[in-house]
Parts: C-alpha cells; sequence; structure tokens
C-alpha cells in the first residue's frame, strides 16, 4: 500500500455493473489506479473500453442502473467515496475534484456570461464580489485570455472554441482542486489547438500542484503529458506503469498492437496498415478466460481457461497477462 | 489482406416493435389503448351490436330509464340511447379520423415545403398559417356554418383549417432541423431529387411528434363536433351525434338524468383514452423523453 | 496517368446576410469567401489529400466538387466535360461517377432505412433497371467485407466501422470512378481507422478508383494519399507530393501542423509550439500574406504584400515570400525563416 499522503486518489477493486434489459452488462472489473499527488495518469482506451463509467463512478455521476460492488473502494485523500453521504460528495465534486469536458460548446452555459459563471464557482468561499471577479479574472489571464477582466461580461458564444476550452479549464482550476479530470479535452479542436490547450494544461497543474487523470484514445497526447498510463480494454486494466517503460516496453499483446495501430508511430509510408481483428466481447456474455484471449495472436493454453490475475514487470508496471507470469 | 475481417461480427439486434412493448409496460398507456379500442371496436361494430334500430320509434316507452332491453333507456321519442350511442360514435370518429387525418397529411406537406423549400414559400406559408391560427375555432366555425348550412362536410372542413397550421408548423421546425443533416447531404450527393428526399428520407424521420399531436387531437375534434351538434349546428337528425344526445338529455333533464349521463361517458372515455394514449406514445417515441433504461 | 479532374481557379462564396438586412446595415459585400483561387488536378488511380483545419475551407471545396454548393468562379473538368453551365440532366449523368463519404459514419446513413435500402438507394435515383435486387446489395456489402447479415439492420445498430463499410457500399453501388471522402477516419478507433483505410486501398487498386481525401489527420494522410494541399482560410498554401512535404514542408503553416501533431513516443516531447494564436475570421481576412498574423518567421514584406502560389521547387508550390529551402537543392531557392 502507498503512502496515503503521496496519493491523491486511490481506486481499488473497483467493478461496475449496468441492468439493461438486456441483461446485466459488466462494464468495469477489479479495477486498480492510483493517482500520485504532482503527476499526470493517462488512460488510453478505445470506444467500450470503460473511460467514462471509471470516471463517472469517482465522481459517483453514475446512472441509477449502475451497481457498485462491495468490495469496491475509490479513495479520495484518506475519504471513500463510495460511501460518503451526499452533501459531502457536493463538497468535494467541483472543489476538490473537478472536470474539463470533451466539448467546449456544449459544457457552459450559452445565457450566462462567463464571468457570472466562474464568480458562481466560488459561492462557498466568504468573499466579496469584487474580489471574486479579480479571481476570476486573473484565472482567465493564466489561462492566456487577453484582456480578461473586460473579457469578463462576455458570452460564451462570443469566443472561439479554443478559448472556450481555456475558460472551462480556468473554471475547473478556480477552486484549486486536488485532482482535474479531463475527459478527451481536445478532441473538438484543431491540432494546433490541441497543441496548445495541451501545454496549458500541463503548465497550469504543475504551478497549481494539481493531479491529473487524463482521459484520451490518442497516443500522442498521452505520450506528450503523462507520468503514468492506464490501458483499459473491455472494462478491465489490461497494463499500467510509467510512461517511458509502456511505450517503450509494452508487455501486453493489447497494448503493443494498439501502439502498432497508430499510423503516427509508423516511420515508414505504408498503403497498408497494421489492425487488430476481431472485436470487443459483449460485456453481457463475458468469454472464461482472458478478456482479450479471443483476439490475442499470442494465446496458449492458459488464455482460455481463466483469468490472468495483474503480475508485476518491475515496480512502476503491471499488466495483466499469462506470459508476464510465465515468463 | 487484413481489411477484410470486420470490426464487429455481430449485429446488435433490437426486439421487432420494442416501442409497443414499452407502451405496453406502461400502465396508463395501456388503460389508453384498451379505451381506444373499446371505442373503435363499438363504433365498427355499431350494426351488429345495437339491440335496435337507432331510428326506430317506440312512443310507448318515452324517457324509459336502463332495462334489459334498452341498457341506457330510451330518449323524448322512444328510440334506444345505447344504439345511438353506438352510431353516435360512428359519426364522431368518422369526423375525427378524416379531419383530423387529413390536416395531418396537409400539414405534414406545406410544412415540409416551408421548410425544404426555398425562403420566399417559407415566409408566404408562415403567414398563411399564422393568420389562419389567429381564428377563433368556434367563431370561424359559427360563421361557416351560417354561409354553407350545418353538415358533417363543414365540420370537418372547419376542424381541417383550423387545424392544419399546428401540423404545418412541427413538420416545418422537425424540416429544418433535419435538412442539414448529413444523411441529407449523403442523398442530395447521390443525386436525389426533391420528392424523393422529402417523400422517403423526411417524412419517416419527422412524422413521429404528427402521430402524437394527433392522437392528442381526436378527443379534441369529436368534442368540437359534440358541441356544434350540440348547439344544432352539427349533424342533421335523426343521425345520432353524442352532441345532440346531450341536447335532448339536457332539455328533459327534469324527466329523466339518463340521456346526459349516457351522451356525456363516450365523451369522457375518448378524451381519456385518446390522451392517455397520446402522452404515453410520446413517451415512448421521443428519443429526447426517454429514460435510462 | 490521365488526368481524371480538373480544378481550375475554383471561388466559392457564401452570403452571410438577406438582402433587406444588408441594405439595412449597408454592408458593402455581405458575402465571404471559403474556397479562393484554387486549382489542381487529379490523375486516374491517384489519391490528392486536402489538408486544413475548421473553417480552412476544405470540406466547401469538397462539396463543391460534386455540385453540392455552387461555384461563384472558376472552372471544374471531370474525365474532360466542363461541368460549369451544364443542365441539370446532364450534371446528373456525370455525377454518377463521383461519389462521396461523409464524416460521421453513422448519421450520414438515412436513419430509417435499411442497410439494404441505403446501398440500392443510388439506384433507384438514377433509376437503373435491375440493379435494386438483393443479390447486388449483396455483392456490395461483399466487395466491403460486411456479410449479409448486415443488409436488415439499421444504421444505429451498427459500430462506427460497420457504419463506414456501409457508407463506401453505398459509394460504391454506381461505379464511380472518383471517390471525396471527407474525413473518413473521424469517429473511427485506432484499430478500426486501418481496416477502413486498407479496404480503401484495395478498392483503390481493384477498381482504379481515385480519391480526394479531405482530413486534418495528418499521421493519416501521409499513409495513403499520393500528393497534397494544404489549406489555411480557404486558399491553397502549399501543393506537392506528400513524402516531399513531410520530408521538408515549404511553407511555414505547413511546418506549424506537422509540428503540432503529438508523436507518440515520450521521449520526443516537445518544449516549445511553433503556432500560436487561432485561424482569423472569414469575415476579415488579414492584410498582407493572411498567415502572418500566426507566422513565427513575419517580417515586414508579409504584412503588407500578399505572396502568390509559385512553384519553389519542382512539383512543390507555396505560397510565402520567404519558403523554407528544400534540402534536396539546399541553398537555391529562398532563403528560410
Amino acid at each position: 500500500m502507498n503512502n496515503r499522503h503521496d496519493t491523491v486518489l486511490e481506486v481499488r477493486d473497483l467493478s461496475v455493473d449496468f441492468l439493461t434489459g438486456r441483461g446485466t452488462v459488466r462494464a468495469l472489473r477489479h479495477v486498480d489506479l492510483t493517482v500520485p499527488d504532482n503527476r499526470i495518469v493517462g488512460i488510453v482506451g478505445e470506444s467500450g473500453c470503460g473511460k467514462s463509467t471509471l470516471i463517472n463512478s469517482v465522481l459517483r455521476l453514475l446512472a441509477d442502473n449502475a451497481v457498485v460492488a462491495k468490495s469496491s473502494s475509490v479513495v479520495f485523500k484518506g475519504r471513500d467515496v463510495l460511501a460518503m453521504s451526499p452533501a459531502d460528495l457536493r463538497g468535494i465534486r467541483g472543489q476538490e475534484i473537478s472536470m474539463v469536458f470533451q466539448d467546449p460548446m456544449t459544457a457552459l452555459n450559452p445565457v450566462i456570461s462567463i464571468g457570472t459563471q466562474m464568480t458562481d464557482i466560488l459561492y462557498r468561499l466568504d468573499m466579496s464580489m469584487a474580489d471574486k471577479r479579480r479571481l476570476a479574472a486573473d484565472m482567465l489571464g493564466q489561462v492566456g485570455i487577453p484582456d480578461p477582466a473586460r473579457r469578463l461580461a462576455d458570452y460564451p458564444h462570443q469566443f472561439s472554441g479554443g478559448m472556450r476550452q481555456r475558460i472551462c479549464i480556468a473554471m475547473a482550476l478556480m477552486m484549486n482542486p486536488g485532482l482535474l479530470i479531463a475527459d478527451e479535452p481536445t478532441t473538438a479542436l484543431d491540432v494546433t489547438l490541441e497543441a496548445q490547450i495541451i501545454h496549458l494544461m500541463k503548465d497550469l497543474c504543475a504551478r497549481f500542484g494539481c493531479s491529473m487523470l487524463f482521459v484520451s484514445h490518442n497516443l500522442g497526447l498521452i505520450a506528450e503529458l503523462c507520468d503514468e498510463v492506464v490501458v483499459m480494454y473491455a472494462g478491465e486494466v489490461v497494463e499500467q506503469g510509467e510512461v517511458h517503460d509502456l511505450f517503450h516496453r509494452a508487455q501486453h499483446p493489447y497494448t503493443r498492437m494498439l501502439l502498432d495501430c497508430d499510423p503516427a508511430r509508423i516511420e515508414e509510408k505504408r498503403r497498408d496498415l497494421p489492425t487488430i481483428s476481431g472485436s470487443v466481447p459483449d460485456l453481457i456474455d463475458l468469454p472464461r478466460g482472458c478478456i482479450f484471449a479471443p483476439r490475442c495472436p499470442e494465446r496458449y493454453a492458459p488464455c482460455s481457461d481463466s483469468a490472468p490475475a495483474t503480475y508485476d514487470v518491475n515496480a512502476v508496471h503491471q499488466v495483466r497477462c499469462f506470459k508476464v507470469r510465465d515468463a | 489482406m487484413t481489411d477484410t475481417t470486420p470490426s464487429d461480427v455481430a449485429i446488435r439486434r433490437e426486439p421487432r416493435f420494442a416501442w409497443f412493448r414499452q407502451l405496453l409496460r406502461d400502465p396508463l398507456g395501456c388503460f389508453g389503448l384498451v379505451l381506444v379500442l373499446l371505442i373503435i371496436f363499438s363504433a365498427i361494430g355499431a350494426d351488429l351490436i345495437a339491440p335496435h334500430d337507432y331510428k326506430a320509434l317506440d312512443v310507448k316507452s318515452r324517457l324509459a330509464g336502463p332495462s334489459w332491453d334498452h341498457l341506457l333507456g330510451t330518449d323524448n321519442l322512444g328510440r334506444d340511447t345505447f344504439s345511438r350511442i353506438l352510431h353516435g360514435g360512428q359519426i364522431a370518429l368518422y369526423v375525427a379520423l378524416v379531419s383530423v387525418g387529413s390536416s395531418l397529411l396537409l400539414g405534414l406537406v406545406l410544412g415540409m415545403l416551408a421548410g425544404y423549400g426555398p425562403t420566399w414559400l417559407d415566409n408566404l406559408l408562415m403567414w398563411f398559417f399564422d393568420s389562419v391560427r389567429a381564428f377563433p375555432v368556434i367563431m370561424f366555425a359559427l360563421a361557416v356554418i351560417t354561409v354553407v348550412g350545418p353538415s358533417l362536410e363543414t365540420i370537418i372542413f372547419v376542424v381541417i383549417v383550423t387545424t392544419t397550421p399546428g401540423y404545418a408548423r412541427i413538420a416545418r421546425a422537425s424540416t429544418l432541423a433535419t435538412k442539414n443533416t448529413e444523411f441529407i447531404l449523403a442523398e442530395r450527393s447521390l443525386g436525389a431529387g426533391v420528392p424523393r428526399i422529402m417523400f422517403s428520407h423526411l417524412v419517416p424521420n419527422i412524422v413521429q411528434p404528427l402521430l402524437i399531436l394527433a392522437s392528442m387531437d381526436i378527443p379534441v375534434v369529436i368534442t368540437i363536433e359534440a358541441g356544434l351538434s350540440f348547439l344544432g349546428l352539427g349533424v342533421k337528425p335523426p343521425t345520432p351525434s353524442w352532441g345532440s344526445i346531450l341536447n335532448d338529455g339536457y332539455g328533459f333533464i327534469r324527466n329523466t338524468p339518463w340521456l346526459v349521463i349516457a351522451g356525456g361517458i363516450p365523451l369522457i372515455i375518448t378524451t381519456l383514452g385518446f390522451t392517455f394514449l397520446g402522452e404515453a406514445l410520446r413517451d415512448v417515441l421521443d428519443p429526447k423523453l426517454k429514460k435510462e433504461r | 496517368m490521365p488526368e481524371l479532374l480538373n480544378v481550375e481557379g475554383l471561388r466559392v462564396r457564401f452570403r452571410t446576410a438577406g438582402v433587406v438586412k444588408s441594405l439595412i446595415q449597408r454592408l458593402t459585400d455581405p458575402h465571404i469567401d471559403a474556397v479562393m483561387q484554387v486549382s489542381f488536378t487529379l490523375n486516374e488511380g491517384e489519391t490528392f489529400g486536402l489538408v486544413g483545419e475548421s473553417g480552412s475551407g476544405k470540406t466547401t471545396l469538397g462539396r463543391a466538387v460534386i455540385g453540392l454548393v455552387e461555384m461563384a468562379e472558376g472552372s471544374i473538368t471531370f474525365n474532360g466535360t466542363e461541368l460549369r453551365g451544364l443542365d441539370d440532366a446532364r450534371l446528373r449523368v456525370i455525377r454518377r461517377h463521383v461519389a462521396m463519404m461523409f464524416q460521421d459514419p453513422v448519421a450520414s446513413l438515412s436513419p430509417r432505412k435499411t442497410v439494404r435500402n441505403i446501398i440500392t438507394e443510388p439506384f433507384h435515383i438514377h433509376r437503373i433497371p435491375g440493379r435494386q435486387s438483393g443479390r447486388d446489395a449483396r455483392k456490395l456489402l461483399n466487395l466491403v467485407g460486411l456479410h449479409e447479415g448486415f443488409l436488415g439492420a439499421y444504421p444505429h445498430q451498427l459500430s462506427g466501422g460497420q457504419a463506414r463499410r456501409v457508407g463506401v457500399a453505398r459509394a460504391l453501388a454506381l461505379e464511380p470512378r472518383l471517390i471525396i471522402a471527407d474525413e473518413p477516419t473521424a469517429g473511427l478507433d485506432v484499430s478500426v481507422q486501418g481496416e477502413i483505410l486498407n479496404l480503401m486501398n484495395r478498392l483503390q487498386r481493384e477498381l482504379g478508383l481515385s480519391y480526394l481525401i479531405i482530413t486534418h489527420n495528418l499521421p493519416v494522410v501521409r499513409h495513403v494519399s499520393d500528393r497534397l494541399a494544404i489549406m489555411y482560410l480557404g486558399r491553397f498554401v502549399e501543393t506537392g507530393d506528400t513524402d516531399g512535404i513531410f520530408a521538408s514542408p515549404a511553407h511555414p503553416y505547413t511546418l506549424g501542423l506537422l509540428a503540432a501533431v503529438p508523436e507518440p513516443d515520450p521521449d520526443k516531447r516537445r518544449d516549445k509550439l511553433e503556432l500560436e494564436g487561432e485561424i482569423p475570421s472569414l469575415m476579415n481576412r488579414p492584410r498582407g500574406c493572411e498567415f502572418h498574423t500566426r507566422c513565427p518567421f513575419a517580417r515586414e514584406k508579409c504584412r503588407s504584400e500578399a505572396p502568390v502560389l509559385r512553384t519553389v521547387a519542382p512539383g512543390r508550390m507555396a505560397s510565402c515570400h520567404f519558403p523554407f529551402p528544400n534540402p534536396a537543392e539546399a541553398g537555391t531557392s529562398g532563403s528560410g525563416g
């Protein structure tokens, strides 16, 4: 167990089921995740891997039909989020854990001025309105919005997409949270803006001493930004480790194939691009053995019999694959 | 070649008529459906179910109370009220279905033309619809009846004129929202003409809210017909109508309450039935209101 | 290779205000130019990539080629026939040879039609007798690697990759010679992207198709296109063969775009950014070189004088006063930044 003072968020054995008309969807299974102090942890995975369910579990924003397993725990700064009262939970959301969403166009209320939206977040603080506006203007300045004091009166549609995402970041960091969760914050933006936003987020997190959980399907961004990487597949963490270790010495066949598929990593120009054949299993009717076995080119006898546990490659690198155990 | 492996082999199948099952799971919707079916079957089978000829006079048993022979009693001319109610249902449904159906079709086509056509056509049609909607329904009806004379066709005409703009507005709004979507662009890029785009691709995507509105409009139209017949401006005697039965009962309420009760109950059943069904349909069909499973 | 498509001096304008509003506001010109002075040729069997950020006019250009938006100036020649001024009937015949794939794989399929109806729709539209049978639908699905079970499926039941294949099948129905693909990999997972690109590549080889690929995804376009055009504010700022542009961009914007793509290697982190700021609005284009507001190498001349698209190296054009030298012939052209 890590020392609690070094850890902002600790997710242990998190399993989440969704009860639907078709059956029980086993969306997350035995997920372990640690976000250390002042670190940026990236979550990579393709659609349906459970990224959003994981984030929503941390903030307890799951839909009504979700069932969280009894053995699960989500500990934020020493307190179990899953056992918290609704009042305590509200105290944490937006204040100690804040979020930046995918689409900056819809994340801001279109009929309220930026200044009002920003000072509204500070309602818990005992501060004069003038001070709150000064703080808001200061935050806007820090995220690179020119002439911030005057622009507080402007409405979201008066800003471009990139500027709006900067405002969202400013709002997320206003309460000086311990953890910032960014859910694909740049997918709606162009490449040149994406690069700007990523650098901004990295700088600000360092300046505010804030940890970040960065969710993306873009391996380039993960490599650029993160200290640690968690690879998810079909509701399980299949591999996690320090970023250099993971990118250069990936152990899980899925991680390796995912890295191979990225056209940005293919040096030679080629017309025939690598793919991962087969499809993500139905989460209602899971295969008996390893979750990736049906698509895995390296599977052998133990893979289809039982699910692998998590094995250590080294102190900072864990993999859910029998080959690592047997190596 | 790696590309021949489809990313997914299985198709996510949904049970057919899933919306219908959902409707049956909603108790109010189910109740509404039962009432509506009851009304429709009794109207269709009126000739078979009716124990008496609705025109046959039986002066000896005028204004009789319910009995095994006359389930809902008789009116002031001794005609069997139950048989008249059943046939009145035929009239009510005929008026409602013909007029609501026509307004729906007309509104759909005009609304799509307004939404998909050039701006000047849109402006012209909208100006026209707004003017028509400004007429008070009853005043308009009275004026038309005064000029043309009371008849079933007059009622139908009045209802079509006054309700079409509502359908057209909804059809126009949905068309505007749909016409710039990628699948319409894709059809245009294939060279599809305007009629094909409108009738083959727009209609199935915008017709649902209109159907819901129609199911809610049916009881309104039935009440309009009953109201005008009550005033003696609707169907001509001896054709029975729930409104004229009510009117007869009103005149003889000191002698017997049964006529008013018999004329009122079917109106209440119809209104409740179609309204519940319409609301349940809206919940089931409108994806924006769909709750998380 | 014979020439299939030739675009010459194309300009597309959009109205920003109605007649009455522009009179009231005394706007001198209530138009914006979404595409300006664009010329290029596409040969048979070739893939041409249009690259740019949102608002660069790449999608509008693609739509102008297939006739979804009207051109204001210029000419488009397809297979030797000038499309401008052609009547609708003859335009329809020519358009059968050009098909378009739209950005969103699922939303570009008519939501209440089955896959069978969607992929045979082109036969109905062009009234091609005898081609509406299930046999043709099955053949098309086969061609894109989907099994027959999909014929009865509705778009919302398909995954992104499956829907994209259906879109390809529909585009192929009329045996086109040119396919305009708007962001063919948008909304797809990395592992599925490869499948679709491989499929398009196989179809190109088997059927001799030409592609006009519109994308902002530089890593993808590098692998699939023969030649490229980089667009900024509706103009081409650089054109040339793909390998050459990726190896040594001549325009600072191209360099900035290439540098903005994060490398999936934690050892190659960037410490500085090439491009600051955002794309200016089409409503008020900067004076001089339109890129000077964001260009880290801008000089006095760039602020006052607009550069023209000119040949800076064999087969390479750029609209920059001071293009980067081509390493193949360094020292002979331009001075670079």
